[in-house]
């Protein structure tokens, strides 16, 4: 299970979140799985992940390359492109 | 990774080529100040440095030349400046890292080098197979990464509290949490709230645009949502003050008392000094001036003022007697007169008294009158003869009396002329020598002496006071933990008071708004909820629904956060308190907590916290206490490190990390240390000391050193040859005391 | 009548000193900042004018029973009787001590064969006087200067330290 995998099935998992769009967590090991499901929702959130973890990654390596740390920083277009994916995906 | 040998040629102080074995746990290299321990130790961190950052800057190649290299340096031969360092990556494999340069010299003295080069090589048994990359091996390889450095390498005791640095926990949850670090999740999770929330706004606003009470409902949640904010951000701010004055107060509450004691001493110290002002200024020894003003010439002037009483008293008799002498005169001047008188009334009674035939006077006169004779009647008519005859009697009797008063003179005495000097003078004398005596101008003189002596005396003891109540601020302040720094807060009382103001406000604003803040928050949800009720169709509802996803998303990203943080901690402080009790043993410690800090300007950082077994902060933690605490969370992390790794992990370089502890307490830090699993190579000055040696060299402890199972190297500067003030003659040698095996 | 001896001497002006004493002592005395052992910075002289170092020269011949006819050049301080110890107190921390005069007169007649009856009887010349009670007053502390400057031989600094100053005269 990667890290990716991790963090979706934890936040799959809050109460909250699955009460409110109606899924059963434990349904949600591995990211793949949600990215295939028939829940908007979970879809939604496991695409969404999925392209942004890509982005995350690229830009770690970016900066391991030129050996700086810090924060990783997400330009705006990006965040903006994962929304409008977001709201398509939610229609 | 473990490190097998270091091979150190020529670099600074390590004239041609010296070799130091390790072993796969604790390493021990002692030397004392200026033996090189410190130069080992950049050596290490100049091979193991593929890339130089700015925090990290290496030094430049010329500072790594031996100067004893270069001074046998024949001219335009090069010689090599080399560090060459064996080592097993996680894998196992033998890896060979080698940094060198070349130096020369040149004809006219100058130093140039050159052929700076840094490679890696594959080992198989004891023959270079293959060169690698320095990078691949340090980096893809990982034996030792560079952002390791941070809590590996390690120079001086300050450094160890590595978590002062807000970054490394959101590195070290990045390197080895089963999570990612969520920080960019955050980050999306706000951007798309954010962006949700204001596309939900703007439908459900312009659906609301006509309804009073939705409007009126907005206004609310506008209101309240500001109401959050400010409080969100009051929050915030009172807790970085609670943070920052919590920990002023924590570095010198063990010292309240003491600093409470010493304010008490110097306000002794102030009075004293006032008290020797105005005694000082009591004091009057000009006495040269003070025998003319206050007349205290006049002390031995008693036998001369007497012998001028006396004279005067003599010239006063004198005086006197002339005087009565005088009035003697005059007395007797008038009893002559008096008896002149006495005969004149005589003369004139006798006088008066006529001879029986003369008739008397009075008769003759009246005969003379009457023109007759009393006694026989005769008639005696003017011009008579018996008439004139009578006439001629009385006359010649008449101008008789008046001759023999006549001749009757007394004489005078002579007015006496006397001038008044002796007078006033005698009498003045009397008085002189009488205030002379009520002024005992001696005993004034002593008095004065004596008031001045005391006034010494007192200003004297003053002073020894002063000098006692110094001596004791000054041993306050030697067990204080703070030490010197002490006095900046005995003089600036009010800062140290202001922290506990401010903590005290802080924490009950923390308090009643930490309470305030959820209420809003249910109340801003309520009213939120009913409006959207309110507004809701099926256009915002995919609206409300990303809104509701960010919400929920963002939501559980924090939770997880904080759950991560707090499993990885709490990990790591286990470990460190594992670590902590085989370190102390017998001596006290407290519980190691980690908290981070999760707003604020130190945002990031970690609070590495000692409580004692009822939860309470020890505030009065020595410093080797926090050593001992901040080593062992060092080691914690590097265990972490081995079993995330699951192989060897990174060694701790550690260099001069118990400075501050004293003899008993290093000498059972190490014996606990070397039990442990991670290869650790720590320089120390530990089990040196000094012997009443003339030379002033210093021994080892090899009694203390036999108890610890560890390899032991001696560094220490070649006395033999050795000048101070030339530089090419500094050599360090190496020794190698146990367990090294060459 | 007879004039009063003490004011007619009170106005005399023939305070004579063997000149060779006037840098040695009577300037010194009034330059040098007498010292005390321990304490506060003393800035004061020994005395402040050079009609006290006689004065003091006086009372040490005095007190010694020795006078000493004054040989050699003199000088005399051109001030009359009446101003000795009539210091400035405005702005110093002296006193006037005028009382001083009355006590040296009644030294001076103790110690001269003036027949002051014969004065107060106009037996005397008041001038003539005067004269003898002056150069009695001179030879006094001629002495006095001798014996100063003999100390001063011996120990230079002696007359810097307060105690010394009262000692020598007082015997304190």
């Amino acid at each position: 299970m990667s890290k990716l995998d991790t963090l979706f099935q934890e936040i799959m998992s809050d109460e909250d979140m699955s009460a409110e769009f109606g899924y059963t967590p434990a349904d949600y090991s591995s990211i793949e799985r949600g990215s295939k499901s028939r829940n908007k929702y979970v879809k939604a959130i496991a695409n969404m992940l999925l392209q942004y973890d890509k982005k995350v990654e690229e830009v770690r390596m970016d900066m391991r390359i030129k050996n700086t740390t810090g924060k990783v920083v997400i330009k705006d277009n990006v965040l903006e492109s994962i929304y409008r994916k977001l709201v398509k995906d939610l229609e | 990774m473990i490190l097998k040998k270091l091979t150190i040629e020529n670099f600074r102080s390590y004239y041609g080529k010296k070799e130091f074995v390790f072993g796969p746990r604790l390493n021990l290299i002692l030397g004392s100040n200026g033996d090189g321990k410190s130069t080992l130790f950049e050596a290490l961190n100049w091979v193991l440095t593929y890339k130089e950052t700015d925090v990290d800057k290496l030094p430049s190649l010329k500072t790594l030349v031996s100067a004893k290299l270069f001074k046998s340096l024949p001219v335009n031969y090069p010689a090599p400046v080399r560090v060459t360092l064996m080592l097993t990556n996680t894998n196992g494999n033998q890896r060979k890292l080698v940094r060198e340069f070349y130096v020369e010299k040149k004809e006219d003295g100058t130093m140039i080098t050159a052929k700076h080069s840094h490679v890696g090589y594959r080992i198989v048994g004891s023959k270079e197979v293959a060169a690698i990359s320095v990078t691949d091996i340090l980096e893809k390889e990982g034996v030792f990464p560079a952002k390791v450095k941070k809590f590996s390498i390690l120079q001086g005791e300050e450094r160890l509290n590595i978590f002062e640095d807000p970054t490394i926990l959101a590195e070290l949850i990045n390197m080895y949490s089963t999570v990612k670090d969520l920080a960019p999740y955050k980050d999306l999770a706000d951007f798309i709230l954010e962006k949700g929330s204001k596309a939900k706004q703007n439908s459900q606003d312009k659906r609301a645009s006509g309804t009073t009470s939705a409007k009126n409902l907005l206004a609310e949640i506008e209101r309240l949502r500001k109401d959050e904010k400010r409080i969100s951000v009051s929050l915030t701010e009172n807790r970085d003050t609670l943070r920052e004055t919590g920990q002023n107060i924590q570095s010198i509450s063990g010292d309240y008392d003491i600093i409470k004691l010493i304010r008490e001493k110097k306000d002794d110290v102030l009075k004293m000094e006032s008290l020797i002002k105005a005694k000082s200024d009591e004091l009057n020894e000009n006495y040269s001036i003070r025998l003319l003003d206050e007349l205290w010439i006049l002390a031995g002037f008693e036998p001369i003022a007497k012998e001028y009483v006396q004279k005067m008293e003599a010239f006063e008799g004198r005086i006197q007697e002339i005087r009565d002498e005088h009035n003697r005169k005059i007395g007797e001047m008038y009893a002559q007169q008096k008896t002149l008188q006495e005969a004149k009334r005589k003369l004139k009674e006798s006088i008066e008294a006529m001879p029986g035939f003369m008739p008397e006077l009075e008769a003759m006169k009246l005969m003379l009158q009457e023109h007759r004779c009393k006694y026989c009647g005769t008639e005696a008519p003017e011009g008579s003869a018996a008439y004139e005859h009578i006439k001629k009697m009385l006359d010649e009797y008449q101008h008789k009396l008046e001759e023999s008063l006549e001749e009757i003179k007394i004489p005078q005495v002579p007015s006496l002329n006397l001038g008044d000097n002796v007078r006033t003078l005698a009498g003045e004398s009397r008085s002189l020598l009488r205030s002379l005596e009520a002024a005992d101008y001696k005993l004034k003189i002593e008095n004065a002496k004596h008031a001045n002596e005391e006034i010494h005396e007192k200003i004297e003891k003053a002073h020894a006071r002063i000098g006692s109540l110094n001596n004791d601020i000054e041993r306050e302040l030697a067990n204080s933990s703070t030490g010197k720094d002490l006095m900046h807060y005995v003089d600036d009382w009010k800062e140290v008071a202001q922290w506990h103001e401010d903590h005290g406000r802080a924490e009950s604003a923390i308090a009643s708004l930490s309470a305030r803040l959820p209420e809003i928050r249910r109340e801003l949800r309520e009213k939120q909820e009913k409006y959207d009720k309110m507004v809701s169709n099926d256009k915002n509802k995919q609206y409300m629904d990303i809104y509701k996803l960010a919400v929920l998303f963002e939501r559980s990203l924090v939770s997880l956060e904080d759950k991560t943080y707090t499993n990885f901690l709490a990990d790591i402080s286990d470990r460190a308190n594992d670590y902590m009790r085989k370190i102390t043993v017998d001596d006290f410690r407290g519980i190691i907590t980690m908290e981070p800090v999760r707003s604020g300007k130190s945002k990031g950082a970690v609070d590495v916290l000692l409580k004692d077994n009822r939860q309470a902060i020890i505030t009065n933690p020595n410093k080797s206490l926090l050593t001992t605490k901040c080593i062992s969370v060092i080691f914690a992390l590097a265990d972490f490190n081995q079993e995330r790794q699951s192989g060897n992990g990174y060694p701790l370089i550690l260099d001069a990390p118990t400075s501050s502890f004293d003899a008993g307490k290093d000498k059972s830090f190490y014996k606990s240390i070397s039990k442990l699993s991670s290869q650790c190579l720590i320089f120390t000055k530990s089990f040196l000391f000094k012997k009443n040696d003339e030379k002033g060299e210093y021994s080892i402890d090899k009694a203390s050193l036999n108890e610890i199972d560890c390899p032991v190297y001696r560094i220490k500067k070649n006395q033999e040859g050795f000048d101070q003030q030339d530089l090419s003659t500094i050599e360090t040698i190496v020794e190698p005391i146990k367990n090294t095996s060459i | 009548m007879t004039k009063s001896l003490y004011d007619e001497w009170k106005k005399s002006k023939a305070l004579k000193f063997e000149s060779s004493f006037y840098t040695p002592i009577i300037e010194a005395f009034c330059q040098w900042h007498s010292s005390t052992d321990k304490g506060r910075d003393e800035k004061g002289r020994i005395f402040n004018a050079g009609y006290e170092v006689f004065i003091y020269a006086f009372f040490v011949g005095l007190y010694r029973g020795e006078r000493r006819p004054l040989s050699g050049q003199t000088k005399s301080f051109s001030m009359e009787v009446f101003r000795l110890g009539d210091v400035s107190e405005k702005g110093t921390d002296r006193k006037k001590y005028i009382a001083i005069q009355r006590y040296i007169f009644a030294a001076l007649i103790a110690k001269t064969n003036i027949d002051l009856v014969a004065y107060d009887e106009e037996k005397l010349d008041t001038d003539e006087t005067v004269a003898i009670l002056m150069q009695t007053f001179s030879e006094y502390a001629n002495a006095g200067f001798y014996a100063i400057n003999e100390r001063m031989n011996e120990q230079e600094d002696y007359f810097l330290h307060s105690e010394n100053v009262l000692e020598f005269v007082c015997g304190a």
